[in-house]
């Protein structure tokens, strides 16, 4: 699709470029800088600035770049003297109100006004009134607000209305006495809202946690993953020394785009908690002491040969977090198999494991996060998108908002600021039979047809209602069709049963399917035989147990790696299998008073923050991070601890050559030759307990993030704590 | 040429030449001085140890702009700063190293509100290494103590900067 071309000339250069842009849209793609202020690659033309001013042949006027189109046989002039004068004026103007700040300003050294009153502005004011000030709104704990340095370019107010769907800022008053404010005195609490921190040219909206801390020219900046949900989305990190200070965005157009979710930016505090663990622990009669590495390491092995040589392969329990890098996965799930021990596990927040035998080699997710943009029709079954995974529900709002039917099978309504066709609210036993009658709506007329036994099952429901026939002609009817299927889903009583009509479904609706994962690598624990049915890559295992009878039982041993007892959603049941099992062995990066209280041995572990790994995410991307900062750095990174351990347990060292380069290789072959399972369980777990309403909350999902102070000041955490009252 | 040689060596003319130099000088007045007893006099703009200043009213200057830092040739300032709990910015460590400092003056020279300055102090010595550190309380001290003087060599250089 692409556009005629036509020719230009900027100063005195012939370009050829796509009609129907934005002048300023071709002097970017050829690297020819035009100042600006309002205009942003992502957010819609407000041309209010007039920074971009440029001199345009046969035009009286200097024109906006960002608002004037290219022609053919244009002829522009980027740095003539017309064009430098007019940008100086609005300069000049810009610069009246603004206060003499920078030297305190934390933008300071990353401002674009700086940058330009350096280039074009005046040695002198010649503005003799007093400057005007503004009162400053308190925007809640992340955003901190200057509103006198604000250049009124409402590209904030553009990011609410048009990214995040919440319009939070607006501009008020005219003239002389507008302002950028929230209408109502009232905090900024959208998962994404975090975002006007940078997009903000200047120094108005910033970081509040990293007020006044650090100057930019102090950090240094490392490439990095996110390790709170299974998007991955790509940051940056701004260390100073070994000090994390705050993280931005990194662009991903496949991913995250330009943004990042306030979880991935703010969640990082967590790693400073005074509840670090630094030193190995171990209990000597009774108490739980300060160990050296060696003895730690030691007396663990001591107590995995034993139990090896006992044979008492289902007196182990082994749990491990899923949002582990992909190394620690494999060396973890190594030790256990090879001494026998079967019963390992990641999946602590989901209750029905019926569908075990039917599982893929690793969750399904068809496309990449970007690619959910093009689909026309889109079904969400069982998610509260937004809070579980923000930019995945970013990706499906630029859908909606590009007009594709979005509908959804949930057990809660919450607000989603974009429109939604079809909203089923179902109650939580209700979620599957929602689901199987948009299936049975759509087999009624599909080319591809069900086998006979799955039609009886279906027969025997009641009949569809018309959101149902709505949700299955919309899927039918787009050829670019996506099923989404949340983390509210995979803690549900019935996961199996609703993961086997997902697969019907995209089948006879020939649509693309997608399962959110809990964690940032889960996707990783599936194939490094993390799973107490599979080895690594897929391989078929002698069946251990599952996450939830481990916890249901007590044991010889129990290892919890990066897992804490609050991670789990049986939550109770964990905490009396540890008080009741022999021994208790936890790897983590903090200590709590339960686990002081009850854990045998007690290994630091440094945080994805700190270490060398790799994440998959939900689509199957392999991504890289190497940190090596830390707090404590004498200690061994956790790939050398579970080295060190392995030794420790007479076993042969397994080798992690090109780990990554064969799970890559693994993905890309499996990946195409997965086929919908067509089948349902045969039996179908009715739990009487109801797990599943006991949804993760959005800064409550690991470790790291319940830490974050920033992020557990925000609404969303406070009223969590309202509601677990 | 060989006569006339003879002659100038055997009269030690040369030799008379270079006492008379000499001669001229034992009588000129002195310029050297009797340090320490004796002080030579000392430029306003002379550069010697530093200082952090406060307002008349007792509050710090420094705002933790960092800027002397960053224009430190010496790498030899170190600041951490925070937000204060009248929300002004403040440092919460400002280090400097003597034995890193080469008194550029550079840093008085971009500190944006004059609260680093530079005294014309230059005898000091320290026994133990860690003392080369001066930190934020010991350069407050010393814009205290010389207060006075250091405004008054300020005022008297002022006019032409
Ligand atoms: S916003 Fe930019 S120009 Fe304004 S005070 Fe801050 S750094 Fe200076
Ligand atoms: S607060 Fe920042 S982004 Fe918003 S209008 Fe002002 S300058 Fe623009
Ligand atoms: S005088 Fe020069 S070397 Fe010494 S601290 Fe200041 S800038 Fe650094
Ligand atoms: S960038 Fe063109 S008017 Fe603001």
């Amino acid at each position: 699709m692409s556009e005629p071309k036509i020719t230009i000339t900027i100063d005195d250069q012939e370009y050829k470029v796509n009609s129907g842009q934005m002048l300023i849209e071709a002097t970017d793609q050829l690297g020819i800088h035009i100042p600006r202020f309002c205009y942003h690659e992502k957010l819609s033309i407000a041309a209010n600035c007039r920074m971009c001013l440029v001199e345009v042949e046969n035009s009286t006027n200097a024109l906006p770049a960002c608002a004037t189109e290219v022609s053919e046989g244009m002829v522009v002039k980027t740095t003539s003297e017309s064009a430098e004068l007019a940008q100086q004026a609005t300069m000049e103007f810009l610069l009246i109100n603004h206060p003499l700040d920078c030297p305190i300003c934390d933008q300071g050294g990353e401002c674009e006004l700086q940058d330009l009153a350096y280039s074009h502005g005046r040695n002198e004011s010649r503005f003799e009134v007093k400057k005007r000030t503004l009162p400053d709104d308190n925007l809640g704990p992340l955003i901190s607000t200057d509103m006198t340095r604000c250049i009124l370019c409402t590209r904030c107010v553009r990011f609410g209305t048009e990214i995040a769907g919440l319009p939070e800022l607006g501009t008020i008053g005219r003239g002389e006495s507008s302002t950028i404010s929230t209408f109502v005195e009232k905090t900024v609490d959208h998962e994404l809202s975090g975002n006007m921190i940078d997009i903000c040219p200047v120094g108005a909206l910033n970081n509040k946690p990293y007020r006044y801390t650090d100057r930019t020219w102090e950090l240094d900046q490392i490439e990095s993953v996110s390790p709170h949900d299974c998007v991955g989305s790509n940051m940056f990190l701004h260390v100073k020394g070994d000090k994390i200070k705050r993280i931005v965005p990194k662009a991903n157009p496949e991913i995250n785009e330009v943004w990042i979710s306030d979880r991935d930016r703010f969640a990082f505090d967590g790693i400073y908690s005074d509840d670090r663990l630094t030193v190995p622990m171990l209990r000597k009669n009774g108490v739980l002491e300060e160990a050296t590495w060696e003895e730690a390491i030691d007396a663990f092995s001591k107590v995995l040969i034993t139990l090896q040589n006992k044979k008492s392969k289902n007196g182990v329990a082994a749990l491990i977090s899923s949002s582990t890098a992909l190394n620690e996965q494999y060396l973890y799930a190594y030790l256990m198999r090879s001494l026998g021990f079967n019963n390992i596990d990641h999946r602590i927040r989901q209750i029905d494991f019926t569908g075990d035998s039917l599982d893929p080699i690793f969750p399904n997710f068809d496309i990449k996060p970007h690619q959910i943009e093009n689909m026309k029709s889109i079904l969400i079954i069982g998610s509260d998108l937004r809070k579980e995974t923000p930019l995945i529900a970013h990706w499906v709002k630029k859908a909606a908002d590009q007009g594709a039917s979005v509908n959804f099978i949930n057990q809660e309504y919450s607000e989603y600021y974009f429109p939604i066709d079809n909203f089923i609210l179902s109650g939580q036993e209700a979620l599957a039979e929602n689901l199987a009658l948009v299936l049975k709506a759509s087999n009624d007329d599909a080319v591809n047809k069900l086998p006979s036994h799955i039609e009886d099952v279906l027969n025997a429901l009641p009949t569809p209602s018309l959101s149902h026939y709505q949700i299955a002609k919309s899927l039918a009817n787009h050829e670019q069709s996506f099923l989404l299927s949340g983390l509210l889903c995979h803690s549900h009583s019935e996961y199996a049963l609703i993961r086997s009509y997902l697969n019907l479904l995209s089948y006879v609706s020939n649509s693309s399917f997608g399962e959110l994962t809990h964690g940032a690598n889960a996707t990783g624990a599936y194939l490094t035989g993390c799973i107490p049915h599979r080895k690594a890559f897929g391989e078929s295992h002698e069946l251990g147990l599952n996450a939830l009878e481990m916890c249901t039982k007590n044991h010889q041993l129990i290892v919890l790696y990066g897992i804490e007892p609050e991670d789990c959603l049986y939550q109770e049941k964990l905490n009396q299998s540890i008080v009741g099992s022999q021994t208790t062995v936890q790897f983590s990066p903090f200590i709590t008073p339960f686990m002081k209280e009850n854990a045998d041995i007690m290994f630091p572990l440094k945080t994805p923050y700190e270490s060398k790994g790799a994440f998959i995410n939900a689509s199957g991307m392999i991504q890289d991070f190497n940190l090596q900062l830390d707090l404590a750095k004498d200690n061994p990174s956790n790939q050398e601890l579970l080295l060190q351990i392995i030794e420790g347990s007479k076993l042969p060292m397994p080798s992690l050559d090109n780990l990554k380069e064969k799970i890559k290789k693994f993905i890309d072959e499996t990946k195409n030759t997965h086929n919908r399972l067509l089948e349902i369980p045969e039996k179908v777990l009715k739990t009487t307990k109801n797990y599943s309403s006991v949804s993760s909350h959005l800064y409550d999902v690991d470790s790291i993030t319940r830490r974050s102070r920033p992020l557990q000041q925000t609404k969303d955490a406070l009223s969590q704590f309202s509601e677990d009252q | 040429m060989k006569i006339l040689n003879i002659i100038k060596t055997l009269t030690l003319i040369d030799l008379l030449k270079g006492l008379k130099v000499t001669l001229k000088n034992f009588f000129k007045p002195k310029i050297t001085v009797q340090y320490p007893e004796v002080k030579t006099p000392i430029s306003n703009r002379f550069r010697g140890k530093l200082a952090l200043m406060k307002y008349e009213n007792g509050e710090e200057r420094c705002i933790a702009c960092k800027l002397c830092s960053a224009v430190c040739p010496a790498n030899a300032i170190s600041i951490d700063s925070e937000e204060s709990e009248d929300g002004t910015r403040r440092t919460t460590r400002f280090d400097i190293d003597a034995f890193k400092c080469v008194y550029c003056g550079f840093c008085e020279e971009a500190c944006p509100v004059d609260a680093i300055v530079e005294t014309d102090i230059f005898e000091y010595h320290m026994t133990e290494n860690h003392q080369r550190l001066q930190t934020k309380e010991m350069l407050l001290q010393l814009g205290d103590d010389y207060r006075e003087k250091i405004v008054r060599k300020k005022e008297k250089d002022h006019h032409y900067k």
